[in-house]
């Protein structure tokens, strides 16, 4: 943790009290020929909720990923709150951290998943205690403890005992949410929160992030939900072929789309 | 002529249960020497290093390919023609196991891919360790599904453990033949000690059964809460209903 959490000199000299919550600069990713993320560059202040959009295959996944450093990237640098991530030394000659680093590095980002990838073998109430019991080796009982104030906060109190299998998709996403929340990043990740989810419930999450947005949550979500976009996106940004091809505001971006791909993104999905 | 009394007589023998006793010891220990050792090698296996997962693959492809009973006869009695001296027990264990280890390995690589990649990620992604993320969130998981072909190993095992009788460990088929060449009652024994045989492999079954069930637990969509749960819910019940609701 040390090495990590100091504030980096120059950015002190420089009159930056905080640096952004996420900051990426030409990031690159490529699987072989395939070019995932192309010359990214972002920047996510505390309390921003950014919004990425695009077809699948166009980047938005790996982006997500590449900031919780489950994905190496090609060049490019990746900060959180002011950190490299993934990555020490400069250059060609800079090196990936080795996973106990990584492992670190990734409790301050949190990922809720398209799949929720809760636990089948532990109860909600083990799912959302995990993080806590396992990773910041909370004692037992405060873990429970803490873990069950966050299943109130996403209504799910009754179900602590419950196993994933035995819950609706959108209460597991939920119970994803806050296993989460429990880490206590300073960003969340979310990669398609509501795409699996029958419409019924995806209000039920949505109005989850809507809290956390309106707590100041900083987020990176993403998602095709309009509404919620609207409501609560500092920032859209429209991906293709790795790339950023248009941002703006929610209202800028949904009434006005600028670029050509953008338009039509926008008239299949609408 | 069949004789119902030398059959009661091997039956109710105390040699004989105590023949069975190490049968079924040779098995507990064996399997699970067999099972760390079936552990090394797929992850030996699933190594990124060459050499190790070439001599993983080399090590299963030996012990299935040649009879046990040639790899026990070669430890017990050929070993020590280059110095190599085991007792009859030690040669036979670490034979059952040494070989076991190779058809284990094969339904634990098996049993540890089933477990959704996501639910890996997930964990990482909460900053769990890769040793944590194997014994909080894959191994329990996996386990569950190497119950039954590791449940069948077991009662193999049971059976395969006559086989060390070739190496004078005094097991059950030993101990039988032993008192047969005594008194001659050359089918009673043998019908005794298939009896006896039969009796562990069933009760194996059973004993199998409740595992499954127990691993099951999880998976089934009309559990009802833990027991230790339900006091944790009452607690929350009081808290949640003088606090915030």
């Amino acid at each position: 943790m040390n090495a990590n959490t100091t504030v980096r000199p120059q950015e002190a000299d420089a009159g930056v009290d905080i640096p952004p919550v996420v900051q990426m600069t030409n990031v690159r990713k490529t699987y072989g020929q395939f070019v995932a993320l192309d010359d990214i560059d972002l920047t996510v202040n505390r309390g921003d909720v950014i919004f990425l959009i695009g077809s699948s295959g166009s980047g938005k996944s790996t982006l997500l990923r590449t900031i919780n450093s489950l994905e190496p990237i090609d060049s490019g640098e990746i900060r959180v709150c002011g950190d490299v991530i993934g990555y020490e030394g400069l250059g060609a000659s800079r090196k990936r951290l080795s996973e106990a680093r990584l492992t670190t590095q990734r409790r301050r980002t949190a990922m809720v998943f398209q799949h929720f990838n809760l636990f089948a073998n532990m109860t909600c109430l083990d799912n959302v205690a995990s993080g806590l019991r396992f990773v910041r080796k909370t004692k037992p009982a405060a873990a429970n403890a803490r873990a069950l104030e966050l299943l109130d906060s996403v209504g799910l109190v009754d179900k602590a005992d419950k196993y994933p299998i035995q819950l609706s998709g959108g209460q597991m996403q939920r119970v994803g949410i806050a296993r989460a929340l429990a880490m206590e990043p300073e960003v969340m990740l979310l990669d398609e929160p509501t795409s699996a989810l029958d419409p019924e419930t995806v209000k039920e999450v949505l109005d989850v992030l809507l809290r956390l947005h309106h707590e100041g949550m900083t987020m990176l979500v993403a998602s095709h939900e309009m509404k919620f976009a609207k409501a609560a996106a500092s920032e859209v940004i429209f991906m293709n072929g790795g790339r950023i091809v248009e941002r703006g505001t929610p209202t800028e971006f949904f009434g006005n789309p600028k670029t050509v791909r953008a338009q039509e993104f926008l008239s299949k999905v609408l | 002529m069949w004789s119902w009394p030398a059959f009661f007589e091997f039956l109710a023998t105390p040699v004989m249960l105590s023949a069975a006793w190490t049968t079924v010891w040779l098995t507990i220990v064996s399997m699970l020497g067999g099972f760390a050792l079936g552990c090394v090698i797929t992850f030996l296996r699933t190594s990124r290093l060459r050499p190790l997962a070439a001599f993983a693959a080399f090590y299963v492809w030996i012990f299935r390919g040649t009879p046990l009973l040639v790899q026990l006869i070669i430890v017990f009695t050929g070993l020590p023609q280059i110095g190599v001296k085991l007792d009859a027990i030690t040669a036979a264990i670490l034979t059952l196991a040494l070989n076991e280890a190779a058809y284990l390995s094969e339904i634990i690589r098996s049993g540890l891919s089933s477990v959704p990649k996501g639910q890996v990620e997930a964990a990482r992604s909460i900053g769990m360790a890769p040793r944590l993320v194997m014994v909080k969130v894959v191994f329990p998981q996996a386990f569950r599904i190497m119950v039954p072909p590791l449940g069948n190993s077991v009662n193999g095992m049971l059976k395969t453990t006559t086989l060390v009788s070739f190496i004078s460990v005094t097991e059950l088929l030993r101990e039988t033949q032993l008192l047969y060449q005594g008194n001659f009652k050359v089918l009673e024994g043998l019908c005794a000690a298939a009896l006896y045989y039969l009796v562990m492999t069933t009760i194996w079954g059973f004993v199998q059964t409740k595992i499954e069930k127990r691993m099951n637990r999880s998976f089934a969509m009309d559990r009802g809460p833990r027991s230790d749960r339900r006091r944790i819910t009452r607690d929350l019940e009081l808290t949640s209903a003088g606090g915030q609701r």
